[in-house]
């Protein structure tokens, strides 16, 4: 298959980029190319000109200092994957990096590609979101932070204006999380998954939680009541945090399962996801 | 400074495939895969067109990629191994020599990416287990089916590999 024609601009800074978006309707970014390529082959997508940040050196690096880790939005998958340090102070991060697509794909997609792309079945934005994660993001009128929570706001759908990308995703460090996915096949998209951080007070308590779950077909939800049990719960929190999220979350039937199906594995996620958050 | 290509013109790229520079012309829209087959290098395969399969995988800068998820201006500049250049010209390679082997192909239309991908794993993870080699071909797909072969294979390769390493 071949894409349709468009042109090219290859740009070496930030600011070239924001430029070029401006001055062409209809330009698209390429980061890692890993959604936007499949795009362009299946015609679905048809760019005016491609702005190939590739060339963009400094958007590549994970910091992490002041109890916060900062991703460049081109940082690879992989990159993220094999990060030790990472591993040992958000292994969510890590944990979910690993289970996106398959290792070529993870070796050429990007943290940012993926939240601007803005599919709603991707791992990083349930995962993101659990964190309490930010997103940087610059554009002509300058630059604004935005949660990962509202960066997407429909099926393919984000705040990112015309003129706008991403350059930075910063993530707290001062929560246990955990990322658990069921798939239907090696490197495919969730059928269900559940992405779980905590705080955990000095008396040992759960002070603040985030609850986030995925099932194929539906927007990733927050499932506050799944918190709150976990926050105020006894010894029977994680039943009522499993029981909750099972009715807060939307279930449709597709090609990745029926809802009766989703409904009683995502039990098994999401246990195992607040259990392993616990423990970490 | 921006680069700035119209749709439909061609521009000369320069990519350094199996350690040789080369060039053509092309337009943005062509993918790398199309750009290596029509330069001879046929070993790499189209199996899917819908960025699944692998068949088409190959190293670039080090680092594994399907050839028809990237654009053949993208690789301007960069250096590209593909089947053909794992061996270095000196009859198989160790990894080559171990599908053989254990018989790890039923059609053959996977192998190149299966064989290519085999060397990114090896060259991240030495000493990978049965989970990781599973794990690391998980993007290439044999529509044979035949993965108990492969997995085999990838076994042999890692520990002649390792073998060699200790003996220099």
């Amino acid at each position: 298959m071949y894409p349709p024609p468009f042109g090219y601009i290859k740009v070496s800074n930030v600011g070239d980029a924001i430029n070029a978006l401006s001055s062409n309707e209809d330009a698209k970014i390429l980061a890692g190319g890993q959604s936007l390529i499949p795009l362009l082959k299946l015609r679905l997508a048809r760019p005016s000109y491609i702005i190939d940040i590739n060339g963009i050196k400094s958007l590549s690096y994970i910091k992490i200092q002041n109890n916060e880790a900062r991703i460049g939005a081109l940082t690879r998958h992989h990159e993220i994957e094999v990060n030790e340090k990472l591993w040992s102070m958000c292994p969510s991060l890590p944990e979910a990096a690993a289970q996106i697509g398959d290792p070529q794909i993870r070796n050429m997609g990007t943290i940012a590609g993926s939240l601007a792309h803005g599919d709603p079945s991707a791992d990083w934005p349930i995962v993101l979101a659990s964190l309490n994660a930010m997103a940087v993001i610059i554009g002509s009128s300058g630059e604004r932070t935005e949660y990962i929570d509202s960066l997407l706001v429909g099926p393919f759908m984000t705040t990112l204006r015309r003129d706008e990308i991403i350059r930075e995703i910063i993530v707290p460090l001062n929560r246990k999380a955990a990322y658990v996915k069921l798939e239907r096949k090696a490197g495919d998209f969730a059928v269900v998954s559940v992405a779980v951080s905590i705080k955990v007070d000095a008396a040992g308590s759960i002070s603040d939680a985030r609850v986030m779950a995925l099932s194929s077909g539906s927007m990733p939800i927050r499932s506050r009541s799944a918190e709150e049990a976990l926050i105020h719960g006894g010894s029977d929190a994680v039943d009522e945090a499993v029981n909750n999220l099972v009715k807060d979350t939307k279930f449709v039937d597709d090609i990745r399962g029926s809802v009766a199906y989703k409904r009683s594995v995502i039990t098994i996620m999401a246990r195992k996801a607040i259990q392993r958050a616990l423990s970490r | 400074m921006a680069i700035k290509v119209e749709p439909n013109q061609s521009v000369k790229i320069r990519v350094k495939i199996n350690g040789e520079w080369r060039e053509g012309l092309v337009e943005p829209r062509k993918l790398l895969v199309h750009f290596l087959r029509d330069l001879g290098f046929t070993s790499v395969h189209i199996g899917c067109d819908t960025s699944h399969c692998g068949a088409c995988t190959v190293l670039m800068n080090g680092v594994s990629v399907k050839s028809c998820t990237v654009l053949a201006i993208q690789a301007d500049g960069a250096e590209i191994v593909t089947l053909e250049g794992l061996a270095n010209g000196k009859g198989l390679h160790v990894i080559q020599e171990a599908f053989w082997e254990k018989h790890a192909a039923q059609c053959g239309y996977c192998t190149p990416g299966m064989i290519m991908q085999t060397s990114f794993l090896l060259k991240e993870n030495p000493e990978p287990s049965e989970e990781d080699i599973r794990k690391g071909l998980s993007g290439v797909l044999c529509r044979c089916t035949g993965y108990q072969n492969i997995v085999d294979a990838v076994k042999l390769a890692a520990t002649r590999l390792r073998e060699l390493k200790g003996q220099h």
